[in-house]
């Protein structure tokens, strides 16, 4: 009997090991954060506005409705691009909007519909994010403000507020009460909240 | 204690933020071989560069008209062949190619380090298919790229130029994303680079920022400071302009005896005998639809180049000395490949432009006005003539070597690890989904799927080696050209080859290496120009 357990221990050591050194975890450069589907270009871009307001629109443009590769989202160039002419807004606005968002053309077709975790693309984010809480209007926007002078207080009520923008669905997991180094101004420790928040991978997952 | 230390020490460690803290020589002492990947999706014939006929002055090479590179003295079209060693290799070998500055090269001191792979059979006929094939074991598997990508300790574990089922093929075992780019020269690395400039924090020295990027999940990279980003994109430009000036000085400033040193004269043919459509009638001057006519055949050529295949090498070179990558694939901006874009045609001698009309056992030709039209020669060359095929690859063979040479000595510059250089451990795969044949009783060519070629250089090829049954060349016109004979050569054992330089395993294992290791270097095991001894 004793042999039999011993042999069943040995069996089950050679069987683990065996296991863990099938399965053993692969040298990662690029980690994977997303647990569902990204969003797109169009979904990154869209909220990133939401939040950021019209002064973001030029690096919103530039550096995710452009860049296709990065965040996905692949156009139908044969089919035309239907959006809301602001009054007054020509034809020729509407060319614009189509070119923007496919303006590549053809090529624009064969990017992937599901966007791909890159850390390209996450380092992306951080840049446009980064340009987006530098800006004075980008910022007090997100902030609910007026100038500067009006920034709201950096506490737990605001904290929440401005973490919902971004996630108005979930949970709150993260710990509000997290502080800043009392030496910050008050425009700097809402840049970086701002900051962390924007550049947070969850958001971006539908 | 401060934030910063604190965070480092428990929260830190076991957040998902890379360090890229070993590269070419990793902890372990394993040495992370770098894979160029060269594919000319189109799949251009190789007979007039790394497709070797015959090996031995004694073997007879059997004529077809689309088997041409170089006009004798008499002014007509041949099949040349010049001597490397004691070898026969297609004539280009023996030119000599800009190198910088005034210096020459010659290409066949890529010779010295390559493998080529001949009648290689790929069993699937059909551009996209066959480059899956290529890459993977079945079409939506894992790739040896992505094999690769998972061992890479390297910044981007998998970046690929171009836009076509190759770039688009990469799936790695972990589930780790390739990046693909597809943007144009002049962006192309600003594309990939920018996003890392940190322009409002430093995240480095400031760990209150740091702790907050911890808490949120946030991945970024600390390796590229924003220093370096603008050393990183000036090499690239300035490199850009070399492969530039390299490629054009190879298409446009160097004569080639056989091929551009005399004019080439193709006159418009205004009736032909019996009843012929008009690309019949012209074909050896044809080009996509078109033909050319003109007293000389250098004018349409003179503003060609080499698409962007110039900032392709560049932009490998860059991810190399920098140590950014070690797993490029460089491929065409489309499906469409091309040899050579920015061809000056007349655009009357489409067919759309042409009034063909039979009588008398004869078809006469009547021709709109000359319009002059920018055209490009597709790798995939169904619809080229002799003649323009023959010059057009002659042209973009002298240059893309021109760009490999220029490419190999870099890459011998380079210190990397263990007292080699880059070249020693670097494996650039030239090669395409399948090969092509001319089309027996026509000037054309088309697919083929066991003549497929792979050229493989690197410093870790010892001597200069063929491998493919070059036994009935001379009896047999397809194996002549390149096909592969009854069980031959099968893609298998490509990659199982390429997975044997890289160091990583072959996904179809039952396809046997055809080299083995020695030391650090790789010999063959096949006799040369043989698959079984």
């Amino acid at each position: 009997m004793k042999r039999q357990i011993g042999g069943m221990f040995i069996f089950l050591f050679i069987l683990t090991a065996g296991a863990f050194y099938y399965f053993k975890p692969v040298a990662s450069t690029e980690v994977q954060l997303s647990k569902g589907r990204l969003g797109d270009r169009e979904y990154i871009a869209s909220t990133l506005l939401d939040i950021f307001g019209a002064e973001a629109k030029d690096i919103v443009t530039q550096s995710v409705l452009r860049k296709i590769d990065i965040f996905g989202g692949a156009c139908d160039p044969t089919t035309e691009v239907v959006v809301d002419l602001a009054p007054g807004e020509t034809s020729e606005a509407l060319a614009k909007v189509a070119e923007l968002h496919c303006p590549r053309k053809l090529i624009d077709g064969k990017v992937s519909f599901v966007p791909k975790d890159t850390l390209l693309r996450q380092v992306s984010i951080l840049y446009v994010c980064e340009k987006m809480v530098g800006g004075e209007k980008t910022l007090l926007h997100a902030l609910d403000a007026q100038s500067k002078a009006e920034l709201p207080p950096f506490d737990e009520t605001h904290k929440k507020t401005l973490y919902q923008k971004f996630y108005p669905f979930d949970e709150i997991t993260v710990d509000l009460k997290n502080s800043l180094a009392q030496t910050d101004s008050l425009e700097h420790k809402w840049q970086k909240w701002t900051l962390a928040l924007c550049a947070s991978p969850g958001w971006q997952t539908l | 204690m401060k934030r910063r230390s604190f965070l480092k020490g428990t929260l830190l460690p076991f957040m998902p933020l890379p360090t890229w803290a070993t590269k070419a020589a990793g902890a372990a002492g394993k040495v992370h071989k770098h894979y160029v990947g060269v594919f000319m999706y189109g799949a251009p014939a190789r007979w007039g560069f790394d497709l070797p006929l015959s090996l031995n002055a004694g073997e007879e090479i059997i004529r077809d008209p689309m088997v041409i590179n170089e006009r004798n003295a008499q002014g007509d079209w041949t099949y040349a062949t010049t001597d490397y060693k004691n070898y026969r290799m297609p004539s280009l070998w023996g030119y000599k190619v800009p190198g910088t500055g005034n210096a020459t090269r010659r290409p066949s001191d890529l010779l010295e380090h390559s493998h080529i792979i001949r009648g290689v059979d790929v069993h699937f006929d059909g551009h996209p298919i066959s480059s899956k094939y290529l890459m993977a074991r079945s079409p939506a598997g894992t790739t040896f790229t992505g094999i690769l990508a998972d061992a890479s300790p390297y910044l981007f574990s998998h970046l690929a130029l171009g836009n076509n089922p190759i770039s688009r093929s990469f799936v790695s075992p972990s589930g780790k994303e390739g990046i693909i780019l597809t943007e144009a020269p002049e962006e192309v690395m600003e594309y990939l680079l920018r996003p890392f400039q940190r322009n409002l924090f430093n995240l480095e020295e400031d760990g209150d920022l740091e702790g907050l990027m911890a808490l949120f999940g946030v991945v970024y990279s600390r390796e590229l400071s924003n220093k370096k980003i603008e050393q990183i994109l000036k090499y690239y430009k300035v490199a850009y302009e070399r492969y530039n000036l390299l490629s054009q000085k190879a298409l446009r400033d160097t004569v080639y005896a056989g091929i551009n040193d005399r004019a080439i004269e193709s006159k418009l043919i205004l009736e032909t005998e019996g009843k012929k459509n008009l690309l019949d009638a012209a074909f050896d001057f044809s080009l996509q639809y078109s033909y050319f006519v003109g007293p000389d055949m250098r004018v349409p050529f003179k503003n060609a180049s080499l698409d962007r295949w110039p900032s392709y090498f560049a932009f490998a070179e860059t991810l190399i000395k920098f140590e950014l990558c070690n797993n490029i694939v460089l491929s065409p901006p489309t499906e469409m490949g091309k040899t050579l874009v920015g061809l000056e045609f007349s655009s009357n001698t489409s067919p759309d432009f042409v009034s063909p009309e039979f009588r008398n056992g004869k078809t006469y030709f009547q021709y709109g006005d000359q319009i002059k039209k920018e055209t490009s020669m597709s790798m995939d060359s169904h619809e080229q003539g002799a003649v323009t095929f023959a010059y057009g690859n002659a042209l973009f063979y002298a240059a893309m070597s021109t760009c490999l040479l220029e490419f190999v000595e870099q890459l011998k510059s380079f210190s990397h690890s263990q007292g080699r250089t880059a070249f020693d451990q670097t494996l650039i795969h030239l090669t395409a989904e399948f090969g092509r044949q001319p089309v027996v009783g026509k000037a054309a060519t088309f697919h083929d799927t066991t003549s497929h070629v792979s050229t493989l250089i690197s410093g870790m090829i010892p001597q200069f080696h063929v491998s493919g049954d070059l036994g009935r060349t001379g009896k047999d016109s397809a194996v002549t050209y390149g096909a592969g004979v009854k069980g031959g050569l099968e893609y298998s054992h490509v990659m199982s080859t390429v997975a044997q330089f890289l160091g990583i395993r072959s996904l179809i294992p039952s396809g046997v290496s055809l080299v083995k290791k020695e030391g650090h270097q790789f010999s063959a095991v096949q006799p040369m120009g043989r698959l079984r001894t």
